[in-house]
């Protein structure tokens, strides 16, 4: 053949090429990016299989039902909470207060009916179990639901938006699956440091003061009262060592008004989340109320704390990454513990005066840890 | 986010896949640019291109190999257990963590030093290390010590 007619044959080839590039541009990258989605799909399905394993195992060996426990399971995954209407914001936190009760009184009901024979502690790990597989199971249905919604109606816009934001959502995943593993072993989470923290500063003055311990100050939150550098300090936490965080803002609130607000200074220490770059286990400082959830608590310290008793309110915030505040506490978070302790009594004895009364609360999920 | 570790063999069959893909673009290129403007002698242009185009091709489903050779990450959990007696024994012993463990929780047995009681003081998970690789506690370490070892800043009011 000569090259003429061979330039005739690359010609016919560009456009062709062309032609394929100009129409069906969208569609082949619709096509890739439903590829991406359904690996990821496929990742979340065996995530979402073996947490219904691992949480039928765990109620099934702890629980011991005398029925099948998967149909109540199975009903759990899909539970849904209904938030109150924001259309009035007035009265809103109340309304979600309630909502929030009874939805954990419910939670509770079906846990003590699937495992009748876990003990206390064992019944909020397997209730954070379910929660946290859930999560998952809701995660995996959206992500499939948008999967065939893109796919039936051919669009590119819902595909893309879901493969854009694939990498943050299979972080999220897997730390709630990390969750979920660490839940059903009993393991402490990153979250769980502000009350670890709390916790070993009672342990180092417990010997020179002897705790005075009240468990279920309020809704599973555990009250330590003891002489901390010749101040009288508060301790608050949620109830260990199963899977709770309790009513922090609630305690804080019955302290503040029982003591008539004669309180010199509220610190707060609990787990945030870190900025990428940042290193895991970094402590920082602030002011205000610093604990994280729906708001419910939040909103009982600022109004108790702050608009009624001008309550100075000082902030610990250990930092760590989404993985790792669900998933199973790391060394780095360990660490922090004595650099925590160091500033928290440096703090009591700078910004406080002896004889004062302080709280200290330490904030966060306290599965695996003990008082 | 940390970024994904891939293992030794995935790394290799991902530069052996990109070398592949670099050498079929030159050879298509090259068959292209001898059709149009004139032949170049080691090769027939439409072998050139064929081989091009193959090495192309073989080269796409390498890389996608080697997107699997990932290395996930596998933990150990660890309960750490201290003796009581503190300061003056300093016994510690790191465990590996069993249901039924909880930080805080004071165990049945005694320090075998002192023969205080003993307490789990913290539980958490640490990364299996492939053998070889070397502990970044240790490096962590090292370099912690270069800190404190380094000058502090002179006193100037005794100056």
């Amino acid at each position: 053949m000569q090259g003429t007619e061979w330039s005739w044959i690359f010609q016919l080839i560009f456009l062709g090429f062309f032609f394929v590039i100009f129409f069906y541009n969208q569609r082949m990258q619709a096509w890739m990016m439903q590829k991406q989605i359904e690996r990821a799909l496929f990742e979340l399905e065996k995530m979402n299989n073996e947490g219904k394993d691992i949480l039928v195992k765990l109620v099934n060996e702890r629980g011991k039902p005398k029925e099948d426990p998967r149909p109540t399971l199975n009903s759990l995954m899909d539970f849904f909470t209904v938030m109150p209407v924001a259309l009035d914001p007035a009265g809103i936190i109340n309304r979600l207060e309630h909502i929030l009760d009874i939805r954990k009184t419910r939670w509770e009901w079906h846990v003590q009916q699937i495992a009748p024979a876990a003990s206390v502690d064992e019944a909020s790990n397997i209730e954070g179990t379910i929660e946290a597989a859930s999560s998952v199971n809701m995660v995996y249905k959206i992500i499939r639901h948008y999967l065939l919604l893109g796919k039936k109606t051919k669009s590119l816009i819902i595909l893309m938006q879901v493969q854009m934001q694939l990498p943050l959502i299979m972080e999220i995943a897997r730390a709630l699956f990390q969750a979920l593993k660490a839940f059903s072993d009993g393991k402490p989470i990153g979250d769980g440091i502000g009350a670890m923290i709390v916790s070993a500063l009672v342990r180092e003055y417990n010997k020179k003061s002897p705790p005075k311990i009240t468990k279920g100050y309020t809704d599973d939150i555990t009250l330590m009262e003891l002489e901390i550098e010749g101040r009288n300090a508060f301790i608050i936490r949620a109830t260990g060592a199963g899977s709770r965080v309790g009513k922090p803002g609630e305690a804080i609130k019955k302290l503040i008004e029982e003591k008539n607000g004669n309180i010199a200074r509220l610190i707060m220490i609990d787990a945030g989340l870190k900025l990428e770059g940042e290193k895991t286990g970094t402590i920082i400082e602030g002011v205000g109320s610093v604990i994280g959830g729906p708001g419910v608590e939040k909103y009982k310290i600022e109004v108790s704390a702050g608009v009624k008793f001008k309550l100075p309110m000082d902030g610990l915030v250990i930092e760590e990454s989404q993985s790792d505040a669900l998933g199973a506490m790391t060394k780095d978070l360990v660490n922090s513990v004595p650099k925590a302790l160091k500033i928290l009594k440096s703090a009591i004895q700078t910004r406080t005066s002896e004889g004062d009364n302080v709280i200290i609360a330490g904030i966060g999920n306290c599965c695996g840890i003990g008082d | 986010m940390s970024e994904p570790k891939y293992t030794t063999s995935a790394r290799i069959m991902k530069i052996f896949a990109y070398l592949l893909m670099g050498v079929g673009m030159v050879f298509t290129m090259l068959g292209i640019s001898s059709f149009i403007y004139g032949g170049i002698a080691f090769m027939d242009p439409v072998y050139m291109l064929l081989v091009g185009l193959m090495l192309l091709f073989a080269g796409v489903p390498l890389l996608a190999f080697a997107q699997q050779g990932v290395i996930k990450p596998e933990f150990n959990t660890v309960s750490l257990v201290r003796c009581t007696n503190v300061p003056d024994c300093k016994y510690t012993e790191g465990r590996k963590f069993e249901r039924g463990d909880y930080v805080f929780k004071e165990l049945d047995e005694k320090c075998k030093k002192c023969n205080s009681q003993l307490i789990i003081t913290a539980i958490f998970d640490v990364e299996k290390k492939p053998t070889g690789e070397q502990d970044e506690t240790a490096e962590n370490q090292e370099e912690e010590k270069k800190e404190a070892e380094l000058p502090k800043p002179k006193d100037t009011k005794n100056e």
